[in-house]
């Protein structure tokens, strides 16, 4: 079982003038002593300090610090870093850079009997010292190891910032889950998709890795050759997510990704602006050759999901007869998958779904250092839905 | 035959290739290999989605019993086995929907026919497409005989898009001979390219990360030779005894047991050239190429080239054991060796000179398997009056425990005096990446259900091992006069660092 702990010296730097990245590294080196120190009365292993990547967390305020501390503790487990945290509230009273060192360590035995480690730099601004973030920050990281930039500012205030930040950068991850204004949203990541193009870094989308089992589900059905002259037939798409029905026009991000992913890679053209309404979502036209393929939205109330996450995918071919479907089990806790063509059933299955925590998502897209273009043309048409509205 | 469209949804980095619908029939369907690997490694794929919902096992014994008598067999062995928290019911449930049970005897056609209409059924069923993986999961010795019988039955060959495979499991052949005949019989009913020889060490991620470190990163390959490389050192440790598995291993050995099948593929790995391309038969050509070039012992060199040992009681990680000759189901007077050891030498440029010692033994000190690289001393010394004396940097590579890369070197000593510490660079997989690497059978399965045989050993490479061994086994048909001479919980007998030394080496301690 896994059991991880922190321990953390809020030693409180004064920053000066100019940044003193020596004092720091002696401070961290120092953290490293003391812990070494305190763990060889208790255990017989020497504590190991790891690093395997630079991480920089840019958070839109203060409050989401606590948490972010914790995500980064179980993130360690997966990816030992150096983690640098920045929280920059612009509409505070002013108050200069203030910094602290923490680290964290696992007391996960099955890892090679040595303690996983990684530390952790805190830097906090107020009013017009955000400004000063980036060149503080980036400093710190430590050289010839990937850098990754985690963006949890999603009020767009901090463009600027964003971007030095992007400089320094490798990969910038993001989550779009979050959004009450899934089509803003959806802007907000074409716009940050067109900054990492110029910046030449990668886009990744936390809630993109969370659609992975049901794109992984629905990549099956294709995989089964007796089922693809329905499938290359297919005519109607329902895609089922959580909310409230009262907000029926509002489509959740996960069902515009996962519409815009199916799109893009079954080169199916938008077909015209269209307003129509079901009683219950949003239905889009979409053509492929000379056939229709009608995508519909269906908000589902299931009060102990989150809002905005899928529930159910079906691909039907009417002409066929034929379903291939993909749907949450009430408890959340399976995918349910099945197939019916004319009358005769395929192999159904069930499989355990977990939620995945934000550190283990987080840790997914640490592991990939290349882009990924079915992502960014998902986006793009999601996006086109989006101005269709 | 045309090739199947692409999977437009399979697109991108994170949705891997995905296998193919297929039955896996498991020859030995209720032994300790199913139970204790192949069920749980397949569980485990489907869990990952790595294989279809198309897809089932047909379990074959001789023990009579219904379809669900063996689904809950299989479900106890899972308990048992898997080293995950707790079973998911529901996933367990729509798994088992797949498995299926066929009671037969291999000397029996009419079994194997009842085979074949089973299969049928479960096409249709299970929407297998006609793909097969015939797994061997028995005695060797029935091999050759089920062979003959799939293709009497008209099963070894598929029938239109369709697929067959069979995985043989170690050893193949007890010898040269035995091994030559098991691989002409398959190959009069199986082509090589449907033959997949087992070895689950090929499946470990740190042998398959020995293909990266060495091809991926520039700077190792330029030293990977007589002129930097003094000598390679393999150990291949087991802490246990035979487990109560003492009649397998009265016919079997350590030569037999482990020498000439997992310890040659490591040799092979780090003998190789670099490979053309990532094609398996590229891959596998190179490591063939390696082992071509083994220097041949003849009988007179035997002595003085390989040892041989069996433990005797002792005490092994503070538990008190008894000694070969007194295990289970073994021969109170055996010459069946548990240790051996040996030196071999290539005949080519790049290993001229470079001695390989290799050692594999049963209640040694601790269970360990690694690879080290010892490399020249510095041509001239500038620090011989440092305090310590210079050792040569060394390249560690642990196959298991610890898995993981380790390279020793001198550094200074922090002061005013010229003082040398000898210091290792550690990269370990645990810490490194803090995610538990897939159990050596699923990669296999896996792969096997890809129809990617990379991992897997080729009849030349089976064959090639045999032939170095031979003259060894010869050697050692003479029964022993001196075993046990090896204490359990040592590091061998004394005549294997005698061995080492007259090559003018000395074994590690790992």
């Amino acid at each position: 079982m896994r059991d991880s702990a922190m321990r953390s010296i809020p030693q409180q730097i004064p920053v000066p003038d100019t940044l003193d990245v020596e004092s720091i590294e002696r401070t961290l080196a120092k953290l490293w002593q003391e812990t070494a120190h305190e763990r060889e009365h208790q255990v017989d292993d020497a504590v190991l300090r790891t690093r395997a990547a630079d991480l920089m967390v840019y958070l839109k305020d203060e409050s989401l610090l606590a948490q972010t501390h914790q995500i980064i503790s179980e993130l360690a487990t997966y990816h030992p870093c150096r983690a640098v945290l920045m929280a920059g509230d612009r509409t505070a009273p002013k108050r200069d850079i203030e910094m602290y060192v923490s680290a964290h360590y696992s007391s996960e035995k099955r890892v090679a009997s040595s303690r996983l480690c990684c530390e952790e730099i805190t830097l906090t601004a107020r009013g017009e010292f955000v400004s000063e973030l980036p060149s503080a920050a980036v400093p710190l990281l430590v050289p010839d190891l990937p850098v990754f930039l985690w963006w949890r500012d999603e009020t767009g205030a901090e463009e600027k910032v964003l971007s030095q930040l992007c400089q320094a950068a490798d990969r910038l991850i993001i989550d779009s889950a979050d959004s009450p204004d899934p089509a803003g949203h959806i802007d907000s990541v074409a716009r940050k998709l067109k900054l990492a193009r110029e910046e030449e870094i990668v886009l990744s989308d936390i809630n993109w890795a969370r659609l992975l089992p049901w794109r992984a589900s629905l990549a099956h059905f294709y995989d089964v050759q007796g089922c693809r002259t329905a499938l290359d037939q297919i005519d109607h798409v329902r895609i089922d997510f959580t909310g409230e029905p009262e907000k029926s026009s509002i489509v959740s991000v996960q069902g515009l990704l996962i519409a815009g992913w199916l799109a893009s890679r079954l080169d199916w053209k938008l077909a015209d602006k269209t307003q129509a309404l079901a009683s219950q979502g949003r239905t889009y036209n979409f053509s492929k050759d000379d056939r229709s393929v009608v995508v519909s939205f269906n908000v589902i109330h299931r009060p102990a999901m989150k809002t905005g996450r899928l529930t159910q995918i079906e691909l039907e071919n009417s002409e066929l007869k034929a379903v291939f479907g993909v749907s949450r089990s009430e408890d959340g806790t399976h995918l349910e998958t099945w197939t019916q063509i004319g009358g005769q059933s395929y192999p159904s299955r069930s499989l355990p779904v977990r939620n995945m925590s934000d550190a283990q998502l987080l840790s997914r897209e640490m592991e990939m250092l290349c882009d990924d273009k079915v992502y960014e043309e998902a986006i793009a048409a999601a996006m086109e839905m989006v101005r269709h509205r | 035959m045309t090739e199947p469209p692409l999977n437009p949804l399979r697109a991108g980095i994170r949705l891997g290739p995905t296998a193919e619908p297929c039955v896996v029939i498991i020859f030995g369907g209720t032994g300790d290999l199913t139970r204790r690997k192949l069920l749980p490694a397949l569980f485990r794929l489907a869990q990952q989605r790595l294989i279809p919902a198309e897809f089932a096992i047909l379990g074959t014994s001789r023990h009579p019993m219904s379809d669900e008598e063996y689904r809950s067999k299989m479900r106890e062995a899972l308990a048992e086995f898997s080293d995950e928290d707790g079973i998911d019911e529901a996933a367990w449930n729509s798994f088992a929907q797949g498995i299926f049970y066929v009671a037969g005897e291999f000397k029996d056609a009419e079994s194997f026919n009842t085979i074949k209409s089973r299969l049928e059924e479960i096409d249709q069923q299970r929407k297998t497409q006609g793909n097969r993986i015939f797994y061997l999961a028995t005695a060797p010795e029935f091999f050759g005989l089920i062979a003959e019988q799939l293709a009497a039955a008209n099963l070894s060959r598929s029938q239109d898009r369709a697929w067959t495979r069979i995985i043989v499991e170690k050893p193949f052949g007890h010898d040269l001979e035995s091994a030559r005949s098991l691989n002409n019989k398959l190959a009069q009913v199986f082509e090589e390219r449907q033959i997949y020889r087992i070895d689950h060490y090929l499946g470990k991620e740190t042998v398959q990360n020995l293909l990266v470190f060495r091809f991926a990163n520039s700077i190792f390959e330029p030293l990977w030779n007589y002129q930097y490389i003094d000598h390679v050192q393999i150990t291949n440790a087991e802490a246990i005894g035979v487990e109560g598995r003492g009649g397998y291993y009265e016919q079997a050995g350590a030569l037999r047991d482990m020498m000439q099948n997992h310890v040659f593929q490591l040799v092979s790995l780090i003998a190789m050239d670099p490979p053309v391309s990532l094609n398996p038969n590229d891959i596998r050509d190179e490591k063939f190429r390696a082992l071509q070039t083994v220097r041949t012992i003849i009988p007179e060199q035997v002595a003085d080239n390989a040892v041989r040992g069996q433990y005797g009681p002792g005490q092994v990680l503070g538990q008190t054991v008894v000694g070969y000759r007194e295990e289970p189901g073994v021969d109170p007077h055996s010459s069946t060796e548990t240790f051996a050891a040996m030196v071999i030498r290539f005949d080519n440029w790049r290993w001229a000179n470079v001695p390989f010692l290799l050692r594999s033994g049963k209640r040694l000190q601790k269970r360990v398997t690694e690879i080290a690289i010892y490399f020249k001393e510095v041509p001239h010394r500038l620090f011989s009056d440092t305090g310590a004396p210079l050792e040569p940097n060394v390249l560690l590579i642990r196959i298991q425990p610890n898995e993981g890369i380790t390279l020793r070197f001198g550094a200074k000593l922090p002061g005013q005096a010229l003082r040398i510490r000898w210091v290792n660079m550690d990269f370990r997989y645990g810490s490194s990446f803090g995610v538990k690497p897939p159990e050596a059978y699923e990669r296999l399965l896996l792969d096997c259900i890809l129809g990617d045989s990379t991992l897997y050993a080729r009849r030349d490479m089976v064959e090639r091992g045999w032939e170095i061994v031979t003259p060894i086994l010869e050697a050692w048909k003479t029964p022993a006069v001196d075993f046990p001479n090896y204490e359990s919980g040592s590091w061998g007998p004394d005549a294997s660092f005698d061995l080492a030394r007259r090559v003018g080496r000395e074994w590690r301690k790992p």
